[in-house]
């Protein structure tokens, strides 16, 4: 079965659509100030809950502390689970479907996290999927609601529809003239934030930024998914204009770009997992320009690939030490073959 | 698409407001978006958390007197604890702490407070207020357009759903 991460399309610059759900159990504390006990009885109510679905794309049940340290990296990467339930330390649990599209996180800073990704523009989709599993947990489980502050939650910044939704975007050109904080403070009037995926704060690099909704209630889910996906439609727009322009622009300049990138990526003998995302996001860059072969393999699912946690756990390696050079070989045989 | 305000530069941004109950959608375009009147100034997740001035204030002003020394049944969380870490400790805690709780969800969600989305099939009750709203909607809506026989019915089911939700029975209408 495909992963998710397999079926993008370096066409896009639109890489994935995501939909988070917050869930709790009606008469249990948060998972803050949850017992163990509590918590136990939980994983164990949702996990007898999702026994029950016989669908295409089974779920594997993974308790936290089965799961070693590099791994839980690798599944934060993948965005499966976040950062938080990996340093979580009692009792806690991820079940993750085998095309990676569905994962819920269970105690998190909510009783239950549903989340389902697509790759490309599938916001749709994706919603239709967490709220087939959100129905099936309800039925069982009976969730905290109530009729004026809808889905209730840990904070009050998730209550109402408990709705996040987002779009993991790939906006070079936007990032390039400067133009990602003016995107910030327009959206941002409208509840919309957008951030940098590799990195953090201004260091962020690969180009690749998520943008989200922070308003979850006063909104039906339909107003939110519209919304956000006429919002990434007109960002995407602009990236597109100020690529072909730049690329028009200079074209000699464009290519040369491209090109050195993937002579490096091509025959480098060891690099760093920031060189490698930067590189392989200009490499993408240069097929939506036009500027190299559109055969090449999908450029999103080599970035998942050559990420440290993944890549040491996929090729069995234990000394750190040897990840850059495994790296570089694995970029060597799937670009030049 | 041109934008609603000017007419002139193309459409950028798709808003959906809801204002004390009401929803409107708009289509602007980058420049009318920067001077709208409109904007929303969300306060953001980490100042709010961070104890953001308006927080102990905020409590300040919905503390009942009985509140200083309330905590929730079902969880124990204190309201001081409420207001340090800004979360509720359990569900209960939204009823327990109720002023506490709208004042902190009319500041992160930008001045909403009702929840207009998804109903879990669970909520029973949620879904019948939710279907009387809906019913009183369109009777109002039938009556602006003339279609009396049409808000006659729609006047009967309503007046089904309230008298069976008064006897705790659930009397469903005629559609």
């Amino acid at each position: 079965m495909e992963k998710w991460y397999e079926e993008n399309s370096n066409a896009s610059s639109i890489l994935s659509s995501r939909i988070r759900l917050a869930r709790n159990f009606s008469e249990r504390p948060f998972p803050k100030g949850a017992n163990d006990d509590e918590r136990l009885e939980m994983i164990d109510k949702t996990a007898k809950t999702l026994a029950q679905y016989k669908g295409a794309d089974p779920l594997s049940m993974n308790l936290l502390d089965s799961i070693d340290r590099v791994s839980r990296q690798a599944l934060v990467d993948k965005h499966l689970i976040s950062p938080n339930l990996a340093a979580e330390k009692r009792p806690a649990c991820v079940f993750i479907s085998r095309s990676e599209k569905t994962s819920l996180m269970v105690m998190e800073e909510d009783h239950i996290r549903i989340q389902a990704i697509e790759a490309g523009d599938n916001i749709t989709k994706a919603y239709e999927r967490a709220s087939a599993f959100d129905d099936l947990l309800d039925e069982e489980i009976g969730y905290a609601f109530d009729g004026q502050w809808g889905y209730l939650t840990s904070c009050p910044t998730n209550a109402g529809t408990g709705l996040r939704a987002s779009y993991m975007l790939h906006l070079p050109y936007l990032e390039a003239m400067g133009q990602i904080s003016n995107i910030a403070s327009s959206i941002g009037k409208f509840g919309y934030t957008i951030r940098g995926t590799f990195g953090e704060g201004s260091g962020s690099y690969g180009s690749v930024y998520q943008i989200s909704n922070q308003i979850t209630m006063g909104m039906t889910e339909e107003d939110i998914l519209r919304s956000i996906q006429s919002l990434a439609g007109e960002i995407v727009e602009k990236e597109r204009y100020l690529r072909e322009r730049e690329v028009a622009g200079n074209p000699l300049g464009a290519e040369d770009r491209v090109w050195r990138v993937y002579g490096l990526l091509t025959n480098a003998r060891q690099m760093t997992e920031k060189e490698a995302i930067t590189n392989l996001s200009l490499l993408k860059t240069g097929i939506m320009a036009g500027i190299i072969d559109q055969s090449l393999p999908n450029i999103y699912d080599l970035i998942v690939h050559i990420r440290t946690a993944t890549l040491s756990k996929n090729e069995g390696i234990t000394d750190m030490a040897e990840v850059p050079a495994a790296r570089a070989a694995y970029l060597r045989k799937k670009l030049a073959g | 698409m041109l934008c609603q305000q000017c007419g002139q530069r193309e459409a950028e941004i798709y808003l959906v407001q809801t204002l004390n109950g009401e929803k409107t959608q708009t289509h602007l375009c980058a420049q009318c978006a920067a001077n709208s009147a409109i904007t929303m100034t969300p306060i953001s997740f980490a100042s709010f958390l961070q104890g953001f001035v308006d927080a102990p204030k905020l409590f300040g002003e919905c503390a009942q007197p009985k509140q200083a020394e309330a905590s929730c049944p079902l969880c124990g969380q204190s309201l001081t604890e409420l207001s340090r870490t800004g979360k509720a400790g359990c569900p209960s805690c939204y009823k327990t702490f109720a002023p506490q709780m709208a004042a902190m969800i009319r500041s992160v969600q930008a001045g909403n407070s009702k929840h207009i989305g998804k109903i879990p099939q669970s909520a029973g009750e949620a879904r019948a207020c939710r279907e009387l709203e809906q019913y009183k909607q369109k009777l109002s809506e039938a009556v602006a357009k003339e279609e009396f026989e049409e808000a006659a019915k729609l006047r009967d089911a309503i007046r089904a759903l309230e008298g069976g939700t008064a006897d705790g029975k659930m009397v469903r209408g005629e559609q």
